[in-house]
């Protein structure tokens, strides 16, 4: 037997995180829920992050892997089974103590449980469920989880994680399927399209039954269409497909949330409360399922969305490829979020880059800002880049890069432009725009009440007017902007790729949340306690 | 040369809401007072009538009251945090503000290019992240008595932002958020309401002189059980970091030197 029972609580710690450490996700948004008597813990829609480590990179959870024994050789991950490094694994227990004393101690947000795959996707799944039923229900805690899917599991299984996290995910690993195939020997883009969908699909009836007997709520206009996209390089499209067009009858016809559940005999006492009521009703019953909630409140399935990541840099597809798996991603899977992961060299292998080569941070960098744009700013993976020009500018980021391509959009009047216009204009971010918006209706601004706003005035002022008039007399001429934007640029691009850097990784932290006030409620509580 | 009135307050915002009573009802023209947190290098000037303002909960609740009833409840947000800050012209902006508030109503909070409305704007704004920061990295440790105990040298009035976030988070916890800069606690016995109480004039300071002024580190002395977490803490922060990105500067950007002071990761 490889896996090593006997080591200290601090010596698996130290394993388990060390090898957890490549998953790039590390958020905690995307839910609120408060806190409640008798339980620990709530969540923040905006995400709290508690520590940076020594890389920068957030520490928002408690990032373990179950186990890192595999039966899987996938060849760039340090878990695979080829290589010879030390194994073993928490047991359930010991993940919920070491989640609470940290959670207690405001060291993290909640917990983000990983696996190898131990035996088999079924025998992981169900110890991950053991994991947070136990945590749930005995622990009584009530903050951020954000849990693996594994591919190949069984649906059932997913279905009941998904009603105690918070955020699943299950990962791309590679942007394209051929990577895939030659790098994960043991596994496929359809089993890892299957989870994925089956979330979405949950997440999507969810919203369908808090709609009804409101009628204020409406599915966008795209979700029959969302429910049956495929990504670009998906294969064999027949296996996958979904012709329907009513969200309501693909969902019928899944059926995955109606399936009883195969119980191991082992098992059977550590889930009976879960699987009592679950057995019955398609969706768990509010009443003995989950401790850390509150009598009345309804488990949620998924509450804080779905998200995956793929490995950069260690196969050969271009930007464009990989942003169009990222838009298909958002727009046919309703991700709320895709991370890139620069690949860390950790294993010598003829068919990978060498482990000497550095990350391309700078890569990966520009796929977060296109990522952003995707987003937030109203732009397609086409306007970005095509096939003609593959890759991102390496002197410009992505918006300014499209921003000199399109000369003829600008300038833009600051005074009149809509949200879209003004999204568009390098320098002018989400909630800079909404700030003019607003400010200008009481009367019309200059450039240096834009400072006010936020705009960053040495990229913006290229592409915009106020009441007619530009900053500065410049030619709106695509080589001169282009030199002038890049010789801006120039030494924080150096440092990004060869460090050490002052970049910060984009998050939703860095550019939703400028203000980061806490919530009207809460301020207004302890105002009127003292007052 | 007009003669200013000028009134001065004590620093919480209490005391500057009241200040904002007076001066408004005072009646010399807004153009002839002046707001002023009292500090003891406050410079006085020779042409100004210096007129100190008690604390008064009901002039302040008025000021309240009003402003959520006239602007907005989003300018109450505003104001409140802006008193928070640790600017000497805090109460100043909060005044200007209101002029501006209440002549406009609810539509003055987006009309940042005007000074007055800016300058509240910043203040918020800065009050707000700094206590956005600490809800990330408050560190509790557990005391003898089960009751967890953090502390802080925050440069904002940071307690009254972040106690409620914690109140809710860790309800069912004996806990006390100790500000070191204003020798005053949040303090949360277990299911109750949370509630502030000052610790230099109760006395209560010196029953802990070892643990609260002279030596941070002392605290962390103690059954082997508490400091088992934070070694395991400290394990987990070292082995999550990914050598080949290793970016001091980039963490400094994210988690300034001067919030690490308390932070059980960067102790020892």
């Amino acid at each position: 037997m490889r896996i090593q029972e006997e080591l200290s609580l601090e010596k698996k710690l130290e394993i388990l995180s060390d090898a957890a450490k490549y998953d790039a996700a590390c958020t905690s948004s995307g839910v609120d829920r408060r806190g409640a008597k008798g339980t620990m813990g709530n969540t923040s829609a905006c995400g709290i992050c508690h520590s940076f480590a020594a890389d920068g990179r957030c520490i928002s959870l408690l990032k373990i892997l179950m186990t890192n024994e595999c039966v899987y050789d996938c060849k760039y991950c340090v878990n695979r089974r080829s290589n010879d490094v030390v194994r073993t694994a928490f047991t359930p227990q010991e993940i919920c103590v070491l989640t609470m004393q940290f959670y207690r101690r405001n060291y993290i947000e909640g917990l983000f449980l990983s696996s190898g795959v131990w035996g088999s996707p079924d025998a992981t799944m169900e110890k991950i469920y053991e994991t947070l039923y136990l945590l749930r229900d005995q622990y009584r805690f009530r903050g951020y989880i954000h849990v693996k899917g594994i591919p190949g599991s069984d649906p059932e299984l997913i279905r009941r994680l998904g009603y105690l996290a918070d955020r699943m995910s299950v990962n791309l690993e590679l942007p394209t399927a051929d990577s895939l195939r030659a790098l994960a020997p043991h596994k496929n883009r359809p089993s890892i399209l299957k989870p994925i969908r089956q979330v979405q699909r949950g997440i999507a009836q969810e919203r369908l039954i808090l709609s009804d007997g409101r009628g204020d709520f409406h599915l966008p206009g795209s979700a029959g269409e969302n429910l049956a996209g495929d990504l670009p390089d998906f294969l064999p499209k027949s296996t996958l497909k979904k012709p329907g067009n009513a969200p309501e009858e693909n969902l019928a016809k899944e059926g995955a949330y109606a399936r009883p559940m195969r119980i191991p005999p082992a098992q059977e006492n550590a889930f009976s409360a879960g699987i009592g009521a679950a057995k019955q009703t398609p969706l768990p019953s509010s009443q003995g399922i989950r401790g850390d909630l509150v009598s009345g409140e309804r488990p949620r399935f998924v509450p804080a969305g779905q998200s995956t990541q793929m490995i950069i840099g260690a196969t050969p597809e271009t930007d464009y490829q990989i942003v169009t798996v990222a838009e298909a991603l958002y727009h046919r899977f309703d991700l709320r979020r895709v991370f890139y992961s620069a690949y860390v060299g950790v294993n010598e292998d003829s068919s990978l880059p060498s482990p000497d080569r550095k990350p391309p941070l700078l890569r990966e960098h520009r796929l977060y800002q296109a990522d952003w744009l995707l987003r937030f700013y109203g732009f397609t993976a086409g306007e970005l880049l095509d096939e003609s020009r593959p890759n991102f500018n390496v002197f410009l980021d992505p918006k300014c890069d499209w921003a000199v391509r399109h000369l003829e959009c600008f300038p833009v009047e600051i005074n009149r432009a809509d949200y879209t216009a003004l999204l568009r204009v390098p320098g002018i971010g989400v909630k800079s725009a909404q700030r003019i918006l607003k400010a200008r209706r009481s009367s019309a601004l200059d450039f240096p009440d834009l400072k006010k706003m936020g705009v960053v005035l040495k990229r913006a002022h290229y592409f915009i007017t106020c009441s007619g008039r530009m900053m500065h007399r410049i030619r709106l001429e695509e080589n001169f902007v282009t030199s002038c934007l890049i010789g801006q640029d120039r030494k924080k691009n150096w440092q990004i790729e060869h460090g050490p850097e002052t970049y910060r990784q984009m998050s939703l932290f860095d550019d939703m949340k400028l203000d980061m006030a806490p919530t009207v409620e809460d301020t207004l509580a302890s105002a009127s306690g003292q007052l | 040369m007009d003669e200013v009135t000028v009134f001065t307050c004590g620093p919480e915002p209490e005391d500057i809401f009241s200040a904002v009573y007076d001066a408004w009802a005072s009646g010399l023209g807004h153009d002839h007072v002046e707001l002023a947190v009292w500090t003891e290098e406050m410079q006085t000037r020779l042409f100004a009538v210096y007129h100190p303002v008690e604390r008064d909960l009901e002039k302040a609740e008025k000021v309240a009251r009003s402003v959520r009833r006239r602007i907005s409840a989003q300018a109450w947000n505003g104001i409140y945090q802006a008193a928070l800050s640790f600017s000497p012209d805090r109460a100043d902006a909060v005044y200007r503000f209101l002029i501006r508030g209440f002549q406009v109503g609810p539509d003055v909070i987006s009309r940042l290019q005007d000074p007055a409305v800016y300058r509240l704007f910043e203040l918020s704004r800065k009050v707000g992240r700094e206590s956005h920061l600490f809800l990330e990295f408050v560190r509790f440790e557990q005391w003898p008595d089960g009751m967890l105990f953090a502390r802080l040298a925050p440069k904002c009035n940071v307690l009254p932002v972040i106690a409620p976030h914690f109140a809710g988070r860790l309800s069912g916890e004996d806990w006390m958020i100790y500000d070191e800069t204003r020798r005053r606690a949040a303090v949360h016995p277990a299911g109750q309401n949370w509630f502030l109480m000052d610790l230099a004039e109760s006395g209560w300071e010196e029953c802990f002189p070892e643990e609260l002024d002279r030596n941070p580190h002392s605290l962390r002395s103690g059954p082997a059980d508490r400091e088992k977490w934070e070694d395991l803490w400290r394990t987990f922060v070292k082995s999550i970091a990914i050598e080949s990105r290793v970016n001091p500067s980039l963490q400094r950007n994210l988690m300034p030197l001067w919030y690490r002071k308390h932070m059980t990761e960067h102790l020892k």
